[in-house]
């Protein structure tokens, strides 16, 4: 089952950083969805959220 | 969430039987019997079906009579998720006795799976344990289906696994940790595209493009100055062998040349020397001849005309002439005018002598006679005077030819100097051709190494900016990790943060707030201020039961409460302690259900007193003595009422 309730409220407790909360919450959903985490899907999102990080770093 | 049926067959003492829990009005059921009834069984049948635990024994002992064929042996548990859906799973096998009376499976346990939406056609579940799986959460598999004496002691390490396990359950942390692993692999795979690229390093290749540039410019001048070179060698060394030719063709016909050049001075000087003798001797004499006959005939002719008394009239002038030109003759060479002039005089003379005819006719036939000897030797004088003419263009013909021969003639002192010359230049030019190839040859090696090298280097450059990318990849997979992490400590704290809660939420309400719960960071449930060793065993299961409960509360879920000996060593107190926590807890959610499997000394009328509140439905499993096979039946056990408390009771 998975309680979301207990990952969600400590994701918004946590300090992360806008892309690397959003990239943990799309492996999250996909976790959800049985998806494969080494998807061409979900890497070229961590390449997308990658350069976001990227930018969050460099201010 | 509500345990609607459940159906027993071929295992342990139940044969065929099933018991329907959801008529009762209120979530509160109590299963009722005493030991040996098969109240273990019922826990260990839904554990087998719901969590995939050990199947009880399809025999019980050799009490049972077993057939000796293969049996299929089943639990089916009609669950209501919700007023409005109801599922049915069916857990069976087919299992055979062996004489021993062991058991042999003929097949591996499977399932089947329906579902039933209100209003609409029943589906099948396809994947039936996945839907389990997320239905019932195995890690809080403890505390649904609950054995309260088994988890009565929280410091043993299995208890502290089963709350551990619950604790990170309910916060949800195992998806963290596929999605951890998920990272790890994305990490992981970043790494190995990191490592195709090499390490190779692009500014020091750069380096050494720039290095084999600049030999490649030094070789590229070097080889210019050595074609030039070669050029002009080959430009000397072309002229030195023609010139070689030239020579060896002179040498070969000098000796020709010489010999021939002495022929023609001979032949020069002979020609030369017959003219003069021919002119000096011919001529003069020929013209002394003429001259002295015609000075003689026109003498005779004058004599003879004065003798005959003729007026004779003597050409002086013509005379003179004659005299001059005898003169001419006697005193030197005739040159080629003097012959005109010789002829000339010869034309006058004979001009003289037909005037003489003409005025003495008897000389006639002398005159004429001299006329033809002087016309004859006139011939012969014209035909040699051609001669001479014939033998003087000759030597100049020759002296011409001679000339000619001079002028190709070597100067013979050169002719060593030029095969030294044509040595050297031959050597010069192997060396040169030599060095072009070489240079050449090192030329296109270090522009093959270049054109390597470079694109090495840009697959470098491109490689470094790859790898950038990747790093950069890479540490952003590494901070969603630690990310990660820190929400799984986060979740885990603040689920662990919410059980204490509602533990003491619990204890304060029914013990008047005299205990304080604390869940440790080993995950071991104790009191604090109070030496948890010095527990009791009672109560050391009230607060399993509180955890339980906790769950609920803290989950909101609906999860159904089934528990084994219910009361097992909780005393007087707790058990009215958990009564009223049961209670509250039915009251606080219509779709929840406790199911307490008790004996007649945990099931009393004082016990039913206490849940009476909650609207309790009695079940008890009915045993016969004889078949030793149970089943399921309603209300409390007719033999309780002949002894114990429900006797004393009345």
């Amino acid at each position: 089952m998975g309680n979301p309730i207990g990952i969600r409220a400590a994701l918004n407790e946590s300090a992360l950083t806008p892309s690397t909360r959003e990239y943990l919450i799309m492996l999250l959903d996909a976790v959800a969805e049985g998806e494969n985490l080494v998807s061409a899907k979900l890497m070229t999102q961590m390449v997308s959220s990658a350069e976001k990080f990227e930018q969050e770093e460099g201010k | 969430m509500k345990f609607a049926t459940i159906a027993i067959k071929n295992l342990g003492v139940y044969e065929a039987s099933s018991i329907r829990l959801d008529a009762a009005n209120s979530g509160l059921v109590f299963i009722n019997g005493n030991n040996g009834r098969g109240k273990t069984t019922l826990i260990n049948a839904l554990k087998w079906c719901l969590f995939d635990g050990k199947r009880p024994s399809v025999a019980n002992g050799v009490k049972l009579p077993v057939p000796k064929n293969p049996v299929e042996v089943s639990v089916t548990v009609e669950i209501e998720l919700d007023p409005t859906v109801r599922i049915e799973i069916k857990k069976s096998q087919l299992v055979a006795i062996k004489d021993d009376g062991t058991e042999l499976q003929i097949e591996e346990p499977h399932f089947h799976g329906k579902e039933r939406v209100h209003g609409q056609p029943t589906n099948t579940i396809r994947d039936v344990e996945e839907r389990l799986s997320r239905i019932f959460p195995k890690k809080l598999e403890n505390f649904i289906l609950f054995d309260a004496e088994q988890l009565a002691n929280f410091f043993t390490p299995d208890t502290r696994t089963a709350i551990q396990n619950a604790v990170l359950e309910i916060a949800g942390v195992e998806s963290l940790d596929i999605a951890i692993q998920g990272l790890r692999e994305q990490a992981s795979k970043v790494s190995r595209d990191l490592a195709k690229l090499g390490g190779s390093d692009s500014s020091e290749m750069q380096a050494k493009v720039n290095e084999l540039d600049e030999q490649i410019q030094e070789q590229t001048l070097s080889l210019s100055t050595d074609e030039t070179n070669l050029e002009l060698a080959k430009e000397d060394l072309s002229s030195t062998v023609l010139e070689l030719a030239k020579l060896d063709y002179g040498r070969k016909n000098f000796e020709n040349y010489q010999n021939k050049k002495a022929d023609l001075e001979d032949l020069k000087a002979q020609l030369l020397l017959e003219s003069k003798d021919f002119d000096s001797k011919l001529t003069r004499s020929a013209y002394q001849f003429i001259l002295g006959a015609s000075l003689h005939e026109v003498d005779t002719f004058y004599k003879q005309g004065l003798s005959a008394g003729l007026p004779m009239s003597f050409p002086t002038e013509s005379l003179r002439e004659v005299a001059k030109m005898e003169s001419c003759i006697c005193g030197c060479e005739l040159g080629d005018s003097d012959h005109g002039k010789i002829l000339r005089k010869l034309i006058e003379k004979q001009a003289l002598a037909e005037g003489i005819d003409q005025a003495l006719p008897s000389t006639k036939n002398n005159a004429s006679q001299m006329l033809t000897t002087i016309s004859s030797i006139s011939k012969d004088l014209i035909t040699q005077n051609k001669l001479v003419t014939l033998l003087r263009s000759e030597i100049k013909a020759s002296e011409k030819e001679i000339s000619a021969l001079g002028d190709a003639l070597p100067v013979a002192a050169d002719w060593d100097g030029l095969l030294e010359k044509q040595r050297r230049l031959e050597a010069r030019t192997k060396n040169l051709e030599a060095s072009v190839r070489q240079y050449g040859q090192d030329i296109a090696g270090e522009k093959a190494e270049r054109a390597s090298l470079a694109a090495k280097v840009e697959r470098s450059i491109q490689s470094s900016k790859e790898s950038s990318l990747l790093r950069s990849r890479l540490r952003f997979i590494d901070a969603v990790s630690d990310g990660a992490k820190a929400v799984r400590v986060k979740a885990v704290e603040l689920v662990r943060g919410s059980l204490e809660d509602a533990m003491n939420e619990l204890y304060s309400n029914i013990k008047g707030g005299e205990f304080k719960v604390e869940i440790s960071n080993q995950f071991e449930v104790g009191l604090v201020n109070a030496d948890s060793q010095a527990m009791s065993e009672g109560e050391k299961m009230s607060l399993a039961y509180a955890f339980a409960l906790a769950i609920r509360q803290t989950l909101n879920m609906q999860f159904p409460l089934v528990v084994d000996s219910a009361f097992g060593k909780l005393d007087s107190q707790n058990r009215l302690w958990l009564s009223e926590a049961v209670v509250r807890m039915l009251q606080d959610g219509h779709e929840r259900q406790a199911v307490f499997l008790m004996h007649d000394l945990e099931y009393t009328p004082e016990t039913k007193n206490w849940f009476a509140e909650g609207g309790p439905s009695e079940f008890y499993i009915r045993h016969d003595a004889k078949t030793q096979i149970s089943e399921f039946a309603d209300g409390l056990d007719p033999e309780w009422f002949n002894s114990g408390p429900w006797a004393m009771h009345g």
